[in-house]
């Protein structure tokens, strides 16, 4: 039986198996090379055969079976001829039955294969077809072998054993196939679901803006983003985009949950703000107009936190709305830091019709407004500790003379620090809008 | 996290316990669409030996609402703890659900 076990396992390496699994036709190589193999191991199967009062009980038909039902009929014939030709040179009272069985058990296992058209043959199958071709193998002896007393005995010793280690070592062969065609298939579908998820976070890093600064020409702000998904793709999502010479839109946000969904989620929000932003609209009628489109037939409970904002480049003054977002901080030149006030707003995607309020704040040159996503305070260390928001407006309480960049990479490194070798709980995303006033 | 169920009068009671974030809401929406399926519209979610939840346990709540709704049923929270209730004012989810201060108060309410 071991022996059994190495075949089958060695034939799912080789390249006949995939051209089997493709039920593709084999070349005349791989043919041979299988009747080779199987015909060696049907006079393994005679030579290995165990006496039981005079009688050879054996799996001579094993290999010729097997190999029917791998490569067709001629390979089954094959792997039958050769096994039986060397049972037919031992001769002996039942020569000639017992070799003619063994290729017809080839013959049989091929057209099996042939009427199946090369589909792989069940575990249950192929031991019903082993135990039947054992029992006709008897029933051959009986019938041809004369005188019929001697034969009798003979075939009732062996007849219960041959029809057992047969049917067991082709359900042992036949499973381990199935075991490792499925395996395979798991594995393969495992490969292609990650490559997916690589490809759809590439496009979902490639719709958020990622070209520091944004506006080399533009020297009244300074700008600087980065978002981390937990997963290959995320629900955060952070835009800005200038909507006349004077104004530039900013926003953040953070779909419900994390993963595929929350990405799409993701992505449908950040078209919808994108299309809805119109220099005519203040920022609450943004939020107020995309809640609408993203509640229309929203039956997954999915929602979206978001702040958005319109910056004045001029003057230094943002209006801001708010829909259930973190409140950002103000930092001001002075390192000084105070959170925007609470402001009522509901999520969007919840509800439809919600209005949404806003105010007003003014940035003097030096003055950053820092916006982050839950990621960040609900960051976890090992021990279970949340990152906080107090830690971070540790950090950013006298950060003077800093660049966009150099306020986010700070949250960034001490973040990294506390949660130290913690898998990262959830999407991480940091948007710094500096006003510099044209310095 | 924890989740203990027993059914009351005209609805179900449901206990959670420990934390409701992305890796366990998925347990809570399996227990509450499996509730549903077998014809149960009232919920009462009890958070008081809840500390922790995020904006994907808040997903399941609405989504637990949306669908209790369009069966003619519906879902009240009771015990909210100080940290729960500060997620749900900064998402603005407090004015859509009902909230009691103990369960005992939100049961005669079905």
């Amino acid at each position: 039986m071991a022996v059994v076990i190495v075949l089958a396992y060695v034939l799912t390496r080789t390249k006949v198996f995939a051209t089997m699994m493709k039920k593709q036709a084999m070349n005349w190589r791989q043919q041979a090379g299988l009747i080779l193999v199987f015909g060696i191991f049907s006079i393994f199967g005679t030579l290995s055969g165990i006496n039981i009062n005079g009688a050879i009980a054996n799996i001579r038909d094993l290999g010729p079976a097997i190999a029917g039902l791998v490569g067709g009929p001629l390979v089954g014939f094959g792997a039958g001829l050769i096994g039986g030709m060397h049972r037919y040179s031992l001769g002996g009272l039942t020569a000639l039955p017992c070799s003619a069985a063994t290729v017809l058990a080839g013959l049989a296992g091929g057209l099996i294969n042939q009427f199946h058209k090369r589909e792989f043959i069940t575990i249950q199958g192929a031991v019903i077809f082993m135990a039947f071709f054992e029992a006709f193998h008897m029933g051959l002896n009986l019938l041809m072998v004369k005188p019929f007393d001697q034969i009798y005995v003979i075939i009732k010793n062996v007849s219960l054993p041959m029809i057992c280690t047969n049917a067991l070592g082709m359900g042992i062969f036949v499973f381990i196939i199935h075991n490792l065609v499925r395996e395979k298939e798991t594995q393969e579908q495992k490969e292609l679901i990650e490559s997916e998820l690589t490809v759809a976070r590439e496009i979902q890093m490639s719709i958020i803006p990622k070209i520091f600064p944004p506006f080399p020409e533009r020297l009244e702000f300074d700008l600087f983003a980065v978002l981390e998904p937990a997963k290959e793709v995320g629900g955060d999502l952070y835009d800005y985009f200038l909507l006349d010479n004077d104004h530039l839109c900013f926003t953040i946000g953070d779909v419900s949950g994390k993963g595929v969904p929350a990405s799409l989620f993701m992505a449908v929000t950040k078209t919808l703000i994108k299309a809805k932003a119109d220099i005519r609209l203040e920022p609450d009628e943004i939020l107020y107009a995309v809640n609408n489109e993203l509640c229309a037939d929203n039956d997954s409970g999915m929602f979206v936190t978001e702040f958005l904002g319109i910056l004045t480049i001029s003057s230094g003054e943002i209006v801001y709305s708010n829909g259930g977002h973190n409140l950002p901080y103000i930092l001001r030149k002075e390192g000084t830091i105070k959170m925007l006030p609470r402001m009522a707003g509901m999520a969007l995607g919840v509800m439809e019709e919600i209005p949404y309020n806003q105010a007003r704040v003014k940035l003097n040159p030096g003055d950053s407004l820092v916006m982050y996503t839950d990621g960040v305070t609900e960051a976890m260390n090992e021990s279970g500790k949340l990152f906080g928001e107090e830690r971070l407006e540790k950090i950013l309480v006298g950060l003077t003379n800093h660049t966009a960049r150099e306020e986010v990479e700070a949250i960034m490194r001490t973040t990294r620090e506390f949660v130290q070798e913690a898998k990262q709980s959830d999407d991480i995303t940091i948007l710094v809008l500096q006003f510099t006033g044209g310095k | 996290m924890d989740i203990k169920e027993a059914k009351k009068n005209n609805a179900t009671l449901i206990m959670l316990e420990g934390r409701l974030d992305s890796s366990t809401s998925g347990m809570l929406e399996k227990k509450l669409l499996s509730l549903m399926e077998t014809g149960e519209k009232n919920f009462l979610l009890d958070f008081s030996g809840m500390d922790y939840i995020s904006s994907a346990g808040l997903r399941v709540l609405l989504m637990a609402a949306k669908k209790s709704k369009t069966a003619g049923g519906k879902v009240l929270l009771s015990a909210l703890t100080d940290n729960v209730k500060e997620v749900f004012d900064i998402a603005g989810f407090t004015g859509i659900f009902t909230i009691f201060a103990t369960a005992e108060e939100a049961l005669k309410d079905f």
